[in-house]
């Protein structure tokens, strides 16, 4: 496949103009201008705007059983599950239900939601295709958790811990401690911890923990524990995130703003998005998600979420890393996706203007590992060509 | 006076208008023009657009809060299905900080409805967003009787197993309800005759009357299918109806346009799953626009920030439709939806003052920014940057 002289947005900040991209066998091969190429598909991206696939890094899209009324996303039994996968609940026709790659979202960090204190184990996966093994970039990226309300409206109903903050961060801290004892202690039994192995990679700052903290509260102590044993980890939901800015900077933790018009979550914290994206001019990363205090919204919020941004005065090449890098970076896929390069997999989209900037802009094709699944103007594309 | 020189105007009913002025007194418009010369306050919008204040005419502000240090529910008194006597009005606390978000972003006056627990739910009013009393910023009151079609009232009272349990009984409720109405009304008429004949005094019923009398709307919650129940149910009752959400209208524009209801679009951005939530197509509006149905979007704030009716109006604008079209939808269309277009929703003289200057284009660029906003004469808002 040729998409010939677009202007490339690569992700890192840098704009190419009329280049043209060549994909072969689901990787972009080369980029430059004026390639000519025989037998290829040919796609004529003259005067559009070619941006690397959007990737949401903490989603449930796909893995909460929707038509059911138990979800799939959250194991209540317990408070904390690190041997939990979320693998075993990703269902890929609940999330080509979403049609994420319509506004151009072509991978997603596959999370737990937010009752539990540690609630299993994340997994990447493209938008679309044909079955959730072909689906699946990368298993275990990450271990997901929660801090805020919904853990003690979860358990302290029951009548159980946590009840209380005091008991959330109890229980976080004793499973990292015995975390870390497991790991001293590897061939000693008696200190078995389930999910020790998942436990092993956090200790070692092998995959990190994310985290939702929503107030500068739960913020700080989430910050003040980890920092104390060392752990990488990454703050989702954030809402209050400006007020702990220092301290973010200090322990160089990377942020993930939660969905910010539903329940007009964003509004009612107050939350300052310009103080928020500085952070990336101190080195820390900077995201944003669909999914907020409740679970994942539609997929139209993306954009407003990221214009948002754009309104709250950051450049849009900052916003846009937002978009494609720094979500990659989280997710330890930055080798295979997040920007426009040779080598990497080409998930690209093409609009007609820069989302960002322009409402009138439209998504006209949406490519996943070198497939052209989305083409704007023909109905239902990917079902007559793929299934 | 207040003199607001050399924006470009949106009117919202005629022409965009470039370079005029707008001279305010006494809250009101009472000049548009070229060169207004006039000793006022003059406020420089050279290179700004100024649009009526913009509108949601289906919100809950000040009923329902979601903030942490400050979070309420009175939108639902869901002690009875049938609670059309009801007023939206005697919820709202006025010191919700969504009103300050609301005029901020330069909405200038709220339809406040009651929410969709029950199968007839109360009377919506219409307010200002700005002031310290509800009572003194109310601009019409009442403006609709809001009713509820499909799972929200079912779900409330077919968990206790009470009427409606189904689908089947919602209509049934809503027809009885009316008939009894028609009956009262009737025997009230014959009464004015004899006075002995005077039916008891019901309040239930009385609260009907207007909607009988066509004076207000029924605002009928529905999606999908249930649009068509409303549709059946304001036909043979011969009222005036909004269908509100109306998502799925893109199945049933035929039946949409026939009925000459108009159509209350929003929010979009939920999840997609199975049955009310399977199909949002705001792009449907598009259509029931050209096909001259009066078309209103609606941020359903603070379910949805209301912040968001610009996304709204710009994801119209996506689909295809010309903005300023798309900006009737928060302006002009949602005023005359709730019968106070001789107040608010335009820029023309004799309206309320109420008036927003943008930076950049309102639903075209994603960061046009409110200078400033001003409602009935007042500057109630104004960004930090300059002007010039």
């Amino acid at each position: 496949m040729l998409i010939k002289n677009g202007r490339i947005h690569v992700g890192n900040g840098e704009v190419l103009e009329n280049c043209d991209i060549l994909i072969e066998d689901g990787i972009i091969k080369r980029i430059g201008q004026n390639l000519g190429e025989k037998n290829v598909e040919l796609i004529n991206a003259n005067g559009m705007e070619i941006f690397p696939g959007f990737i949401d890094p903490i989603s449930s899209f796909g893995c909460i059983d929707i038509a059911f009324s138990i979800k799939d996303n959250d194991e209540i039994s317990s408070p904390l599950t690190p041997e939990a996968k979320i693998k075993y609940s990703f269902n890929h026709d609940e999330i080509i239900l979403e049609e994420l790659y319509k506004v151009g979202i072509t991978t997603i960090g596959a999370a737990p939601g937010n009752k539990n204190i540690i609630g299993g184990q994340m997994a990447v996966y493209n938008t679309w295709g044909n079955n959730s093994n072909k689906m699946l970039l990368k298993d275990v990226v990450g271990l997901k958790g929660s801090v805020i309300n919904s853990v003690k409206e979860t358990y302290g109903k029951r009548d159980l811990c946590p009840m209380t903050r005091m008991g959330i961060f109890n229980e976080l801290e004793k499973f990292i401690v015995e975390s870390k004892r497991r790991q001293v202690c590897e061939e000693n039994s008696e200190y078995y911890y389930k999910g020790d192995n998942i436990a092993k990679k956090i200790i070692n700052r092998e995959i990190p923990l994310f985290i939702t903290a929503n107030e500068a509260t739960e913020i700080n102590s989430l910050i003040h524990i980890t920092r104390k044993y060392n752990l990488d980890i990454i703050i989702c939901g954030g809402y209050q995130a400006h007020r702990c800015l220092e301290y973010i900077k200090e322990v160089n933790v990377s942020v993930i703003i939660g969905e910010q018009t539903a329940y007009n979550a964003k509004n009612y914290n107050n939350t300052d998005l310009y103080k928020i994206a500085q952070l990336q001019r101190a080195g820390n990363l900077v995201s944003f998600s669909l999914t907020g205090d409740n679970g994942p919204e539609g997929k139209i919020k993306y954009l407003w979420n990221a214009i948002e941004f754009y309104k709250a005065g950051i450049d849009k090449e900052e916003v846009l890393k937002m978009m494609t890098i720094n979500p990659a970076k989280m997710l330890s896929i930055d080798d295979i996706l997040g920007t426009i390069e040779e080598g990497k997999h080409a998930n690209i989209v093409i609009y007609t203007k820069n989302p960002i900037e322009f409402y009138d802009s439209k998504l006209i094709y949406t490519i996943i590992n070198g497939d052209l699944i989305y083409s704007e103007g023909e109905k239902n594309y990917v079902v007559n060509k793929k299934f | 006076m207040l003199l607001i020189r050399n924006s470009k105007i949106y009117t919202m009913t005629g022409e965009v208008m470039d370079n005029k002025d707008i001279l305010i007194h006494n809250g009101k418009i009472i000049a548009i023009g070229e060169n207004i010369k006039e000793e006022a306050e003059v406020l420089d919008a050279e290179g700004l657009i100024a649009m009526p204040g913009l509108i949601d005419c289906h919100s809950h502000i000040g009923g329902i809060s979601f903030s942490r240090t400050n979070s309420y529910s009175d939108i639902n008194e869901m002690t009875n299905k049938v609670t059309p006597d009801v007023q939206a009005i005697y919820s709202v606390d006025i010191d919700s900080k969504d009103f300050e978000i609301a005029y901020e972003n330069g909405i200038t006056t709220l339809g406040i409805t009651p929410g969709s627990g029950n199968v007839i739910s109360g009377l919506a009013f219409a307010t200002k967003t700005y002031g310290k009393n509800i009572f003194e910023m109310t601009v019409k009151n009442p403006i609709a009787l809001k009713v509820a079609l499909g799972g929200n009232p079912k779900g409330n009272y077919g968990k206790r197993n009470q009427e409606p349990a189904t689908r089947m009984s919602i209509p049934n409720i809503m027809k009885k309800l009316l008939r009894q109405a028609e009956v009262y009304m009737d025997k009230k008429e014959k009464a004015k005759i004899n006075k002995d004949r005077m039916p008891e005094y019901d309040e239930k019923l009385e609260a009907i009357i207007p909607v009988l009398k066509k004076e207000i709307p029924l605002k009928m919650h529905c999606t999908q299918f249930d649009m068509l129940t409303s549709i059946e149910i304001a036909k043979e009752f011969d009222l005036n109806f909004t269908l509100e959400h109306a998502w799925g209208a893109s199945n049933y524009i035929e039946e949409i346009v026939e009925s000459g209801c108009g159509v209350v679009f929003g929010p979009v951005g939920s999840m997609k799953t199975f049955g009310e939530s399977s199909l949002i197509d705001i792009e449907s509006v598009v259509e029931l626009d050209k096909r001259n149905v009066l078309v209103a979007l609606t941020t359903d704030a603070p379910f949805l920030s209301i912040d968001s009716l610009i996304h709204h109006a710009g994801e119209v604008v996506r689909e295809g439709c010309d903005i300023e079209r798309a900006l009737r939808m928060i302006t002009i269309n949602p005023a005359k939806i709730m019968g106070i277009e001789d107040r608010v929703g335009s820029i023309e003289e004799g309206k309320d003052a109420d008036i927003v200057l943008f930076r950049g284009v309102p639903a075209y660029d994603t960061n046009a920014k409110v200078i400033y906003t001003i409602i009935d004469g007042d500057i109630v808002y104004s960004s930090n940057i300059s002007c010039v």
